[in-house]
Protein backbone atom coordinates (compact mmCIF):
# COMPACT_ATOMS: atom_id res chain seq x y z
CA UNK A 1 0.00 0.00 0.00
CA UNK A 2 1.48 3.34 -1.08
CA UNK A 3 1.80 6.05 1.54
CA UNK A 4 -0.86 8.22 -0.07
CA UNK A 5 -3.30 5.32 -0.32
CA UNK A 6 -3.18 4.81 3.40
CA UNK A 7 -4.85 8.16 4.02
CA UNK A 8 -6.99 8.36 0.88
CA UNK A 9 -10.70 8.73 1.61
CA UNK A 10 -12.01 7.32 -1.64
CA UNK A 11 -15.59 7.08 -0.46
CA UNK A 12 -17.00 10.52 0.13
CA UNK A 13 -20.22 8.89 1.29
CA UNK A 14 -18.37 8.41 4.55
CA UNK A 15 -19.08 12.03 5.40
CA UNK A 16 -22.81 11.29 5.41
CA UNK A 17 -22.45 8.54 7.97
CA UNK A 18 -22.79 8.99 11.69
CA UNK A 19 -19.04 8.80 12.19
CA UNK A 20 -18.36 11.09 9.27
CA UNK A 21 -20.58 13.83 10.65
CA UNK A 22 -18.27 14.32 13.57
CA UNK A 23 -15.66 15.69 11.23
CA UNK A 24 -11.97 14.97 11.07
CA UNK A 25 -10.75 17.23 13.83
CA UNK A 26 -13.05 15.87 16.51
CA UNK A 27 -11.10 12.63 16.63
CA UNK A 28 -7.81 13.41 14.91
CA UNK A 29 -7.08 16.95 15.98
CA UNK A 30 -5.01 19.08 13.63
CA UNK A 31 -5.83 22.49 12.18
CA UNK A 32 -8.72 22.48 9.75
CA UNK A 33 -8.45 25.83 8.03
CA UNK A 34 -4.81 25.75 7.07
CA UNK A 35 -3.56 25.07 3.57
CA UNK A 36 -0.03 24.51 4.83
CA UNK A 37 0.82 20.85 5.24
CA UNK A 38 2.84 21.23 8.41
CA UNK A 39 0.43 23.64 10.05
CA UNK A 40 -2.61 21.58 9.11
CA UNK A 41 -1.12 18.49 10.71
CA UNK A 42 0.05 20.12 13.90
CA UNK A 43 -1.10 18.01 16.82
CA UNK A 44 -2.57 15.37 14.55
CA UNK A 45 -3.50 12.09 16.22
CA UNK A 46 -3.04 9.22 13.82
CA UNK A 47 -4.63 6.61 16.06
CA UNK A 48 -7.26 8.16 18.33
CA UNK A 49 -7.36 6.46 21.71
CA UNK A 50 -10.27 4.09 22.12
CA UNK A 51 -11.67 5.62 25.29
CA UNK A 52 -11.58 9.23 24.15
CA UNK A 53 -12.70 8.70 20.58
CA UNK A 54 -15.25 5.92 20.97
CA UNK A 55 -16.31 5.85 24.62
CA UNK A 56 -19.20 8.30 24.48
CA UNK A 57 -21.20 6.26 22.01
CA UNK A 58 -19.80 2.78 22.61
CA UNK A 59 -19.36 2.71 26.38
CA UNK A 60 -19.84 -1.05 26.75
CA UNK A 61 -17.12 -1.94 24.29
CA UNK A 62 -14.73 0.67 25.57
CA UNK A 63 -15.35 -0.33 29.19
CA UNK A 64 -13.64 -3.66 28.57
CA UNK A 65 -10.86 -2.22 26.47
CA UNK A 66 -8.55 -2.10 29.45
CA UNK A 67 -8.95 -5.85 30.00
CA UNK A 68 -8.67 -6.80 26.35
CA UNK A 69 -5.45 -8.64 25.64
CA UNK A 70 -5.50 -6.97 22.23
CA UNK A 71 -5.29 -3.64 23.98
CA UNK A 72 -3.26 -4.20 27.10
CA UNK A 73 -0.81 -6.83 25.81
CA UNK A 74 -0.99 -8.47 29.22
CA UNK A 75 0.11 -11.75 27.71
CA UNK A 76 3.51 -10.29 26.82
CA UNK A 77 3.93 -8.70 30.21
CA UNK A 78 2.92 -11.88 32.03
CA UNK A 79 5.59 -14.05 30.42
CA UNK A 80 8.30 -11.40 30.74
CA UNK A 81 7.53 -10.96 34.42
CA UNK A 82 7.57 -14.72 34.92
CA UNK A 83 10.92 -15.24 33.20
CA UNK A 84 12.55 -12.05 34.49
CA UNK A 85 12.85 -10.23 37.81
CA UNK A 86 11.41 -6.94 39.09
CA UNK A 87 14.77 -5.13 38.87
CA UNK A 88 15.02 -6.03 35.19
CA UNK A 89 11.61 -4.79 34.16
CA UNK A 90 12.66 -1.23 33.35
CA UNK A 91 14.92 -2.50 30.60
CA UNK A 92 12.28 -4.89 29.39
CA UNK A 93 9.71 -2.11 29.39
CA UNK A 94 12.00 -0.16 27.06
CA UNK A 95 12.27 -3.22 24.88
CA UNK A 96 8.49 -3.60 24.93
CA UNK A 97 8.06 -0.01 23.86
CA UNK A 98 10.39 -0.41 20.91
CA UNK A 99 9.39 -3.81 19.67
CA UNK A 100 5.96 -4.77 21.00
CA UNK A 101 3.81 -1.69 21.49
CA UNK A 102 2.95 -1.42 17.83
CA UNK A 103 1.09 -4.71 18.23
CA UNK A 104 -1.20 -2.95 20.68
CA UNK A 105 -4.60 -2.53 19.08
CA UNK A 106 -7.03 0.36 19.34
CA UNK A 107 -10.65 0.22 18.18
CA UNK A 108 -9.67 1.90 14.94
CA UNK A 109 -6.87 -0.50 14.14
CA UNK A 110 -9.41 -3.24 13.55
CA UNK A 111 -12.55 -1.34 12.54
CA UNK A 112 -11.09 1.47 10.40
CA UNK A 113 -7.55 0.69 9.36
CA UNK A 114 -5.01 -2.06 9.24
CA UNK A 115 -3.01 -2.39 12.44
CA UNK A 116 -0.12 0.03 12.85
CA UNK A 117 2.10 -3.01 13.17
CA UNK A 118 1.49 -3.57 9.46
CA UNK A 119 2.05 0.05 8.57
CA UNK A 120 -1.57 1.08 8.90
CA UNK A 121 -3.71 2.19 5.97
CA UNK A 122 -7.45 2.71 5.76
CA UNK A 123 -9.51 -0.42 5.13
CA UNK A 124 -12.11 1.22 2.89
CA UNK A 125 -11.94 4.99 2.73
CA UNK A 126 -12.36 5.43 6.48
CA UNK A 127 -15.58 3.43 6.49
CA UNK A 128 -16.11 1.87 9.90
CA UNK A 129 -16.33 -1.88 9.50
CA UNK A 130 -18.50 -3.47 12.16
CA UNK A 131 -16.94 -6.78 11.18
CA UNK A 132 -13.35 -6.13 10.13
CA UNK A 133 -11.96 -7.94 7.09
CA UNK A 134 -10.03 -10.81 8.64
CA UNK A 135 -7.33 -10.85 5.97
CA UNK A 136 -6.38 -7.22 6.63
CA UNK A 137 -6.75 -7.13 10.37
CA UNK A 138 -6.74 -10.49 12.20
CA UNK A 139 -4.30 -12.34 10.04
CA UNK A 140 -2.30 -9.19 9.50
CA UNK A 141 -0.93 -9.81 12.98
CA UNK A 142 -1.72 -13.50 13.41
CA UNK A 143 -0.34 -14.36 10.04
CA UNK A 144 2.78 -16.43 9.94
CA UNK A 145 1.34 -19.14 12.12
CA UNK A 146 -2.45 -18.91 12.27
CA UNK A 147 -3.13 -17.65 8.76
CA UNK A 148 -0.70 -20.07 7.17
CA UNK A 149 -2.19 -22.97 9.08
CA UNK A 150 -5.81 -22.01 8.60
CA UNK A 151 -5.58 -21.40 4.88
CA UNK A 152 -3.24 -24.24 4.07
CA UNK A 153 -0.26 -22.09 3.13
CA UNK A 154 2.24 -24.43 4.70
CA UNK A 155 3.58 -26.69 2.00
CA UNK A 156 2.05 -30.14 2.11
CA UNK A 157 -0.42 -29.32 4.86
CA UNK A 158 -4.10 -28.97 4.07
CA UNK A 159 -6.09 -25.96 5.15
CA UNK A 160 -8.28 -26.15 8.22
CA UNK A 161 -11.54 -27.93 7.46
CA UNK A 162 -13.49 -24.98 8.84
CA UNK A 163 -11.93 -22.80 6.16
CA UNK A 164 -11.66 -25.30 3.35
CA UNK A 165 -15.22 -26.62 3.55
CA UNK A 166 -17.13 -23.87 5.28
CA UNK A 167 -15.09 -20.74 4.59
CA UNK A 168 -15.56 -19.69 8.19
CA UNK A 169 -14.06 -16.37 9.17
CA UNK A 170 -12.28 -15.78 12.46
CA UNK A 171 -15.39 -14.20 13.93
CA UNK A 172 -17.52 -17.27 13.55
CA UNK A 173 -15.62 -18.87 16.41
CA UNK A 174 -14.00 -15.90 18.13
CA UNK A 175 -16.81 -13.72 19.45
CA UNK A 176 -16.78 -9.96 19.77
CA UNK A 177 -16.93 -10.40 23.53
CA UNK A 178 -13.80 -12.50 23.45
CA UNK A 179 -11.95 -10.11 21.17
CA UNK A 180 -13.09 -7.06 23.13
CA UNK A 181 -12.02 -8.53 26.47
CA UNK A 182 -15.59 -8.71 27.76
CA UNK A 183 -15.26 -12.25 29.10
CA UNK A 184 -13.13 -11.19 32.05
CA UNK A 185 -9.64 -10.16 32.92
CA UNK A 186 -7.03 -12.66 31.85
CA UNK A 187 -3.26 -12.80 32.06
CA UNK A 188 -2.83 -14.45 28.69
CA UNK A 189 -4.92 -15.93 25.92
CA UNK A 190 -5.09 -19.40 27.44
CA UNK A 191 -6.07 -18.10 30.85
CA UNK A 192 -9.57 -19.16 31.95
CA UNK A 193 -11.97 -21.37 30.08
CA UNK A 194 -11.14 -22.67 26.63
CA UNK A 195 -12.76 -20.01 24.49
CA UNK A 196 -13.88 -20.73 21.91
CA UNK A 197 -14.59 -24.38 22.61
CA UNK A 198 -15.31 -26.92 19.92
CA UNK A 199 -18.75 -27.55 21.39
CA UNK A 200 -19.73 -23.90 21.78
CA UNK A 201 -22.75 -22.47 20.00
CA UNK A 202 -24.13 -25.90 19.24
CA UNK A 203 -21.12 -26.92 17.19
CA UNK A 204 -20.03 -30.53 17.64
CA UNK A 205 -22.43 -30.81 20.55
CA UNK A 206 -22.97 -34.46 19.66
CA UNK A 207 -19.34 -35.21 20.36
CA UNK A 208 -19.10 -36.50 23.89
CA UNK A 209 -17.45 -39.25 25.85
CA UNK A 210 -20.57 -41.40 25.56
CA UNK A 211 -21.37 -40.53 21.96
CA UNK A 212 -20.48 -43.98 20.73
CA UNK A 213 -17.68 -42.78 18.49
CA UNK A 214 -14.86 -45.28 18.76
CA UNK A 215 -12.05 -43.01 19.85
CA UNK A 216 -14.20 -40.51 21.74
CA UNK A 217 -14.94 -42.83 24.60
CA UNK A 218 -13.36 -42.93 27.98
CA UNK A 219 -9.70 -42.13 28.23
CA UNK A 220 -9.11 -40.51 24.85
CA UNK A 221 -11.84 -37.94 25.19
CA UNK A 222 -10.92 -36.91 28.69
CA UNK A 223 -7.16 -37.17 28.49
CA UNK A 224 -6.39 -35.09 25.43
CA UNK A 225 -7.55 -31.93 23.79
CA UNK A 226 -9.35 -32.17 20.46
CA UNK A 227 -6.26 -30.90 18.63
CA UNK A 228 -4.16 -33.85 19.73
CA UNK A 229 -5.99 -36.02 17.22
CA UNK A 230 -7.43 -33.42 14.83
CA UNK A 231 -4.62 -30.99 14.13
CA UNK A 232 -1.52 -31.64 12.14
CA UNK A 233 1.93 -30.26 11.39
CA UNK A 234 2.48 -26.62 12.32
CA UNK A 235 5.23 -24.05 12.59
CA UNK A 236 7.61 -23.83 15.51
CA UNK A 237 9.84 -20.82 15.98
CA UNK A 238 13.26 -20.50 17.55
CA UNK A 239 15.75 -17.96 18.72
CA UNK A 240 14.28 -14.53 18.15
CA UNK A 241 16.56 -11.63 19.01
CA UNK A 242 15.63 -7.98 19.04
CA UNK A 243 17.94 -4.98 18.74
CA UNK A 244 18.23 -1.51 17.23
CA UNK A 245 20.49 -0.01 14.64
CA UNK A 246 20.64 3.75 14.36
CA UNK A 247 17.48 3.91 16.43
CA UNK A 248 15.56 1.55 14.17
CA UNK A 249 14.19 -1.50 15.98
CA UNK A 250 14.51 -4.84 14.27
CA UNK A 251 14.42 -8.54 15.02
CA UNK A 252 16.14 -11.61 13.71
CA UNK A 253 14.69 -15.08 13.97
CA UNK A 254 15.70 -18.51 12.81
CA UNK A 255 13.65 -20.13 10.06
CA UNK A 256 10.58 -21.86 11.43
CA UNK A 257 10.46 -25.64 11.73
CA UNK A 258 7.41 -27.68 10.80
CA UNK A 259 6.57 -30.30 13.40
CA UNK A 260 3.74 -31.82 15.39
CA UNK A 261 4.43 -32.70 18.99
CA UNK A 262 2.16 -33.93 21.76
CA UNK A 263 3.32 -32.85 25.18
CA UNK A 264 2.03 -32.88 28.70
CA UNK A 265 -0.42 -30.07 29.32
CA UNK A 266 1.51 -27.17 30.89
CA UNK A 267 -1.77 -25.38 31.70
CA UNK A 268 -3.71 -28.30 33.16
CA UNK A 269 -6.65 -26.96 35.16
CA UNK A 270 -10.33 -27.51 35.71
CA UNK A 271 -10.96 -25.49 32.55
CA UNK A 272 -8.33 -27.39 30.55
CA UNK A 273 -8.20 -30.78 32.22
CA UNK A 274 -6.47 -32.73 29.47
CA UNK A 275 -3.25 -34.52 30.22
CA UNK A 276 -1.97 -34.21 26.67
CA UNK A 277 -2.08 -31.25 24.27
CA UNK A 278 -0.14 -30.21 21.17
CA UNK A 279 2.84 -28.04 22.12
CA UNK A 280 4.52 -25.44 19.95
CA UNK A 281 8.02 -24.04 20.37
CA UNK A 282 7.88 -20.29 20.84
CA UNK A 283 10.66 -18.00 19.61
CA UNK A 284 12.00 -16.91 22.99
CA UNK A 285 15.64 -17.53 23.81
CA UNK A 286 17.61 -16.76 26.99
CA UNK A 287 19.41 -14.04 25.02
CA UNK A 288 16.41 -12.69 23.11
CA UNK A 289 16.64 -9.27 24.77
CA UNK A 290 20.39 -9.11 25.40
CA UNK A 291 20.64 -5.85 23.43
CA UNK A 292 18.84 -4.12 26.31
CA UNK A 293 20.90 -5.56 29.13
CA UNK A 294 22.63 -8.58 30.54
CA UNK A 295 20.75 -11.51 31.94
CA UNK A 296 17.32 -9.96 31.52
CA UNK A 297 15.62 -13.34 31.80
CA UNK A 298 17.16 -14.78 34.98
CA UNK A 299 14.13 -17.03 35.50
CA UNK A 300 14.00 -18.26 31.95
CA UNK A 301 13.12 -21.76 33.12
CA UNK A 302 9.98 -20.59 34.90
CA UNK A 303 7.96 -21.27 31.77
CA UNK A 304 8.32 -23.89 29.07
CA UNK A 305 9.49 -22.98 25.60
CA UNK A 306 7.23 -25.68 24.19
CA UNK A 307 3.90 -24.12 24.95
CA UNK A 308 0.27 -25.12 24.99
CA UNK A 309 -0.97 -24.77 21.42
CA UNK A 310 -4.20 -24.79 19.49
CA UNK A 311 -3.09 -25.20 15.86
CA UNK A 312 -5.59 -23.85 13.35
CA UNK A 313 -5.31 -26.68 10.85
CA UNK A 314 -8.09 -28.95 12.08
CA UNK A 315 -8.82 -32.07 10.04
CA UNK A 316 -11.21 -34.90 10.62
CA UNK A 317 -8.57 -37.38 9.53
CA UNK A 318 -4.95 -36.82 10.46
CA UNK A 319 -1.86 -39.02 10.69
CA UNK A 320 -2.78 -39.57 14.36
CA UNK A 321 -6.20 -40.99 13.50
CA UNK A 322 -4.96 -43.55 10.99
CA UNK A 323 -4.28 -46.37 13.41
CA UNK A 324 -3.89 -46.88 17.15
CA UNK A 325 -0.17 -47.18 16.72
CA UNK A 326 0.07 -43.88 14.95
CA UNK A 327 0.45 -42.60 18.49
CA UNK A 328 0.85 -45.66 20.68
CA UNK A 329 4.47 -46.61 20.73
CA UNK A 330 5.36 -43.80 18.30
CA UNK A 331 7.75 -41.44 20.02
CA UNK A 332 7.89 -39.26 16.90
CA UNK A 333 4.59 -37.57 17.71
CA UNK A 334 5.41 -36.98 21.36
CA UNK A 335 7.70 -34.32 22.77
CA UNK A 336 10.47 -36.36 24.30
CA UNK A 337 13.72 -35.18 25.86
CA UNK A 338 15.47 -35.75 22.55
CA UNK A 339 13.37 -33.03 20.96
CA UNK A 340 14.37 -30.39 23.49
CA UNK A 341 17.53 -28.30 23.35
CA UNK A 342 19.92 -29.02 26.22
CA UNK A 343 19.62 -25.49 27.62
CA UNK A 344 15.82 -25.77 27.62
CA UNK A 345 15.47 -29.14 29.33
CA UNK A 346 14.75 -27.59 32.70
CA UNK A 347 12.18 -25.17 31.33
CA UNK A 348 10.30 -27.99 29.64
CA UNK A 349 10.58 -30.63 32.34
CA UNK A 350 6.83 -30.61 32.98
CA UNK A 351 5.96 -30.78 29.30
CA UNK A 352 8.26 -33.56 28.11
CA UNK A 353 6.59 -36.94 27.76
CA UNK A 354 8.86 -39.34 29.55
CA UNK A 355 6.94 -42.48 28.78
CA UNK A 356 5.24 -42.86 25.44
CA UNK A 357 2.01 -44.91 25.59
CA UNK A 358 2.89 -48.49 24.65
CA UNK A 359 2.14 -49.88 21.23
CA UNK A 360 -1.12 -51.75 20.85
CA UNK A 361 -0.97 -55.44 19.93
CA UNK B 1 -162.36 3.12 3.25
CA UNK B 2 -160.80 2.77 6.50
CA UNK B 3 -158.54 5.26 8.08
CA UNK B 4 -155.62 2.81 7.98
CA UNK B 5 -155.90 2.20 4.31
CA UNK B 6 -155.97 5.96 3.70
CA UNK B 7 -152.74 6.40 5.62
CA UNK B 8 -151.08 3.64 3.65
CA UNK B 9 -152.11 5.25 0.42
CA UNK B 10 -150.70 8.67 1.41
CA UNK B 11 -147.47 7.02 2.53
CA UNK B 12 -147.16 5.26 -0.77
CA UNK B 13 -147.74 8.41 -2.77
CA UNK B 14 -145.15 10.30 -0.80
CA UNK B 15 -142.65 7.51 -1.19
CA UNK B 16 -142.98 7.69 -4.92
CA UNK B 17 -143.10 11.47 -5.30
CA UNK B 18 -140.29 12.57 -3.03
CA UNK B 19 -137.41 10.79 -4.85
CA UNK B 20 -138.73 12.18 -8.14
CA UNK B 21 -138.63 15.67 -6.74
CA UNK B 22 -135.14 15.24 -5.45
CA UNK B 23 -133.94 14.05 -8.82
CA UNK B 24 -135.63 16.98 -10.49
CA UNK B 25 -133.94 19.49 -8.20
CA UNK B 26 -130.57 17.89 -8.83
CA UNK B 27 -131.10 18.00 -12.55
CA UNK B 28 -132.03 21.63 -12.50
CA UNK B 29 -129.03 22.44 -10.31
CA UNK B 30 -126.62 20.86 -12.80
CA UNK B 31 -127.84 23.14 -15.54
CA UNK B 32 -126.92 26.29 -13.66
CA UNK B 33 -123.68 28.29 -14.58
CA UNK B 34 -120.29 27.54 -13.06
CA UNK B 35 -119.50 29.18 -9.77
CA UNK B 36 -116.55 31.46 -9.33
CA UNK B 37 -113.26 29.52 -9.05
CA UNK B 38 -110.69 30.86 -6.64
CA UNK B 39 -107.28 31.22 -8.25
CA UNK B 40 -104.54 29.68 -6.20
CA UNK B 41 -101.03 30.79 -6.95
CA UNK B 42 -98.73 27.81 -7.75
CA UNK B 43 -96.02 27.15 -5.30
CA UNK B 44 -92.61 25.87 -6.16
CA UNK B 45 -92.22 22.16 -6.06
CA UNK B 46 -89.78 21.11 -3.43
CA UNK B 47 -87.20 18.86 -4.93
CA UNK B 48 -84.56 16.80 -3.14
CA UNK B 49 -81.14 18.47 -3.31
CA UNK B 50 -79.02 17.29 -6.20
CA UNK B 51 -76.43 14.59 -5.30
CA UNK B 52 -72.99 15.83 -4.45
CA UNK B 53 -69.67 14.09 -5.15
CA UNK B 54 -68.56 11.65 -2.53
CA UNK B 55 -65.64 13.35 -0.82
CA UNK B 56 -62.29 11.71 -1.53
CA UNK B 57 -60.81 9.84 1.40
CA UNK B 58 -58.06 11.71 3.16
CA UNK B 59 -54.65 10.86 1.76
CA UNK B 60 -52.92 7.99 3.52
CA UNK B 61 -49.38 8.14 4.88
CA UNK B 62 -46.83 8.44 2.15
CA UNK B 63 -43.86 6.12 2.62
CA UNK B 64 -40.70 8.10 2.69
CA UNK B 65 -37.39 6.67 1.58
CA UNK B 66 -35.04 6.20 4.47
CA UNK B 67 -31.36 5.71 4.46
CA UNK B 68 -30.36 2.59 6.26
CA UNK B 69 -28.87 2.15 8.67
CA UNK B 70 -30.82 4.93 10.28
CA UNK B 71 -28.55 7.42 11.82
CA UNK B 72 -28.17 7.01 15.53
CA UNK B 73 -29.14 10.02 17.56
CA UNK B 74 -26.22 12.16 18.40
CA UNK B 75 -25.52 13.24 21.88
CA UNK B 76 -25.10 16.85 22.50
CA UNK B 77 -22.20 16.47 24.84
CA UNK B 78 -20.16 14.69 22.22
CA UNK B 79 -20.51 17.44 19.66
CA UNK B 80 -17.49 19.67 19.46
CA UNK B 81 -18.05 22.91 21.26
CA UNK B 82 -16.25 24.92 18.64
CA UNK B 83 -16.86 23.14 15.42
CA UNK B 84 -13.68 23.60 13.53
CA UNK B 85 -13.89 23.55 9.79
CA UNK B 86 -12.37 20.45 8.32
CA UNK B 87 -13.11 21.37 4.74
CA UNK B 88 -9.43 21.58 3.99
CA UNK B 89 -8.84 18.12 5.45
CA UNK B 90 -11.57 16.71 3.24
CA UNK B 91 -10.41 18.53 0.15
CA UNK B 92 -6.95 17.03 0.37
CA UNK B 93 -7.78 13.57 1.65
CA UNK B 94 -10.41 12.94 -1.02
CA UNK B 95 -8.10 13.96 -3.86
CA UNK B 96 -5.93 11.24 -5.23
CA UNK B 97 -3.89 13.80 -7.17
CA UNK B 98 -3.23 16.01 -4.18
CA UNK B 99 -2.24 13.13 -1.96
CA UNK B 100 0.08 11.67 -4.57
CA UNK B 101 1.67 15.04 -5.13
CA UNK B 102 2.25 15.64 -1.45
CA UNK B 103 3.30 12.12 -0.51
CA UNK B 104 6.86 11.70 0.54
CA UNK B 105 8.75 8.47 0.39
CA UNK B 106 8.64 6.71 3.70
CA UNK B 107 12.07 6.48 5.17
CA UNK B 108 13.18 2.95 4.71
CA UNK B 109 14.81 1.63 7.84
CA UNK B 110 18.45 0.99 7.34
CA UNK B 111 18.13 -2.39 8.94
CA UNK B 112 15.34 -4.79 8.26
CA UNK B 113 14.09 -7.57 10.39
CA UNK B 114 14.87 -11.09 9.29
CA UNK B 115 12.56 -14.04 9.46
CA UNK B 116 8.89 -14.55 10.01
CA UNK B 117 7.21 -12.17 12.38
Amino acid sequence: MEAWEKVYLNQESFFETVHGRYGCITCHGGVGDSMDFEAAHEGIVREPASAEACGDCHPDQVATDATSLHSNLAGYTAVLEARSAPEKMDQLDEMMGNHCESCHTTCGQCHVSRPTNLGGGLLAGHEFKEIPPMNLTCTGCHGSRIDDEYKGKNEGVKADVHWMKAGMSCFECHSADELHGALGEFEHRYDGAATPGCQDAGCHSDIAAESGLTYHSGFHFEAMSCQVCHSTTYKNCYSCHVAQQDGVPYYQIEPSVMAFKIGRNPLQSEDRPWEYVPVRHVPVDPESFAYYGEDLLPNFDALPTWKYATPHNIQRNTPQTETCNSCHGNSEVFLTADDVLPEEQEANADVIVEEVPPAMP
Amino acid sequence: MSETKRLFRVWGVMTAVIPILILAVLALTGCSGPGEIAVVEPTATIYAPPPTDIPAPPPGPTPAALDFPIAAPTRAETEPEDEASDATCVDCHTSEQVLQAMATEEEAPEVESEGEG
